[in-house]
């Protein structure tokens, strides 16, 4: 086991821990838009320190630029559509709820 | 530990489409068939074959799911929410469980039978790479190979398009019309456009000689038409018949074009004269790229139930 | 067992959950699900086999799975133009032999 490896293990390890936080945080927060805020943070971080961990592996210069494109451009998609997806929840007035409110409460509250 | 790992990938794949078949509301089937495409690509991967789980996660997880989720939009929840007869009284359930046990049973069986192949195809195909004129044998396969197939491929695709255009709703129809007026995916669509016909592009070059080619490119241009189109850009290349007519028919027509030029000058229907194969391999994929990704960006538009604008009767 | 035989079995898996949906299911859009998932299964099967005869990769099931991949993109297309049509004139979703059972 070389250092490289133990810091590929590492870091592959943390960003499937990353995932699975944020695979979380969207079971279990209340409303929609705080969901999103899970799922593009933590996924991103997470995809981000799988990348980097496969980058200690790679030969040449470009593969690596190839993975960081990679996350780039997920981190760009997942921003966009993490922003359409709270917009058209804001169009559709999905209601902003708090953690120990349940859906009886809030409808009742917004009439 | 590699069988574990199958093993797992697989598990998760089973439990995928049984959620899909098993669940009740619409847009859940949908979400679940998704993910089941995904799951896939990976199992491709395993099976070591990277064109497949390319085209498997554009083509198969991403276009068909966009159909679907354009679809299940358009309907009213009460054909998308959940039926409330139980399932196990119905004998139809029976009915099915039992046609599916028996189709397993008998597939389980066909697998188990083992295969002696007498000739080993793999050889040729690889020795007579070079001559192929592409490096990478599935290019050489679907482009040289094996073309004729392709050429039909493309033909159904056309069809398909046909069809659906044929098949278009009228003016009695609601419109509906999937635009996002947002000025944030204008803006990124100045970054993300450019960037897929890049990539776009690269997998056709790539295609050559690494995994990649036509069927991947394509359907890499198609989201990125789609992109265009959801953000409310309606040009009147979409709206207008004969230009969805014209991009359509372009990839197949040089595709026969190519093959009847051979008919000339080789001695069969796509047989291609040795030092023009990579050459006349580029220029039908190339063709065939823009072709498929106008075909299935067409697909999902002709699905809208809108009404072509100039269309006039008495020219059809 | 063969590691890739594993695959095929997955494939006769998905078929036999393909074959099921598309048999117990009214919903239409719901039976299209089930025939992709049926279609899936059998390139699995396809491949997996193919690749369980032979120690290198298999070339030409490949290329047939990737054709299959795209003609069946092209099916479900026509498939949901052709029941968003049926849903237009009849305003439902399942075949009028499905509807009694409702």
């Amino acid at each position: 086991m070389t250092a490289v490896m133990v810091a590929q293990s590492i870091l592959l390890i943390t960003g499937a821990l990353f995932f699975c936080i944020g695979s979380l945080g969207l079971l279990r927060f209340p409303d929609t838009y705080s969901r999103i805020h899970a799922l593009t943070k933590a996924d991103n971080l997470g995809l981000g320190l799988i990348v980097l961990a496969l980058i200690l592996n790679v030969d040449s210069f470009a593969l690596a630029l190839k993975l960081l494109l990679i996350w780039a451009l997920v981190m760009l998609a997942s921003a966009l559509s993490g922003h359409l997806v709270a917009w058209q929840a804001n169009n559709l007035s999905l209601a902003v709820r708090q953690p120990n409110e349940s859906e009886q409460q809030v409808s009742s509250a917004h009439e | 530990m590699n069988e574990l790992i199958d093993l797992a990938l697989i598990a998760i794949l089973l439990f995928m489409a049984l959620f899909s078949v098993l669940s009740a509301v619409l847009f859940k089937a949908i979400i679940f068939f998704i993910l089941l495409g995904l799951m896939l690509a990976i199992i491709w991967i395993r099976l070591d074959a990277p064109d497949i789980a390319l085209a498997e996660a554009a083509i198969g997880a991403g276009i068909t799911g966009i159909l679907f989720l354009n679809a299940q939009a358009q309907l009213p929840p009460q054909h998308t929410q959940a039926y409330t007869v139980s399932m196990c009284k119905q004998s139809r359930f029976w009915f099915a469980l039992i046609a599916s046990l028996s189709t397993m049973i008998v597939l389980t069986l066909a697998v188990n039978q083992p295969l002696n192949p007498t000739i080993s195809i793999n050889q040729p195909i690889i020795e007579q790479l070079n001559a192929s004129g592409v490096e990478h044998p599935i290019t050489a396969i679907l482009l040289n190979y094996r073309s004729f197939d392709t050429l039909l491929e493309i033909a159904v695709l056309v069809q398909v398009a046909v069809i659906a255009l044929s098949l278009r709703q009228h003016e009695h129809i609601k419109i509906h019309s999937p635009t996002l007026p947002n000025p944030l995916l204008h803006a990124c669509l100045t970054l993300f456009l450019p960037m897929l016909f890049l990539v776009s592009m690269y997998l056709l070059w790539a295609g050559a000689s690494q995994p990649g080619g036509a069927f991947q490119a394509g359907s890499v241009l198609a989201a990125a038409f789609i992109l265009f189109y959801l953000a409310g850009f309606n040009t009147p290349i979409n709206n207008h018949e004969l230009y969805l007519k014209f991009g359509w028919v372009f990839g197949l027509s040089v595709f026969l074009m190519v093959g009847i030029l051979t008919l000339f000058t080789g001695d069969a229907l796509l047989a291609y004269p040795l030092e023009f194969a990579g050459v006349s391999i580029f220029f039908i994929e190339f063709a065939v790229t823009l072709s498929i990704g106008w075909i299935l960006f067409s697909l999902f538009v002709l699905s809208q139930n809108i009404s072509l604008s100039n269309v006039k009767e008495n020219n059809e | 067992m063969n590691s890739y035989l594993i695959f095929s079995y997955a494939g006769v898996a998905l078929c036999g959950i393909g074959v099921f949906g598309f048999i117990f299911h009214s919903h239409l859009i719901k039976r299209l699900i089930a025939f992709n998932i049926l279609s899936n299964g059998v390139f699995l099967i396809l491949v997996g086999l193919a690749q369980n005869a032979q120690k290198q990769p298999d070339h030409l099931p490949q290329a047939l799975v990737l054709t299959g991949i795209v003609v069946a993109v092209a099916a479900t297309a026509l498939a949901l133009v052709l029941i968003k049509q049926w849903y237009a004139i009849s305003q439902q979703t399942t075949l009028p032999e499905d509807q009694e059972h409702q």
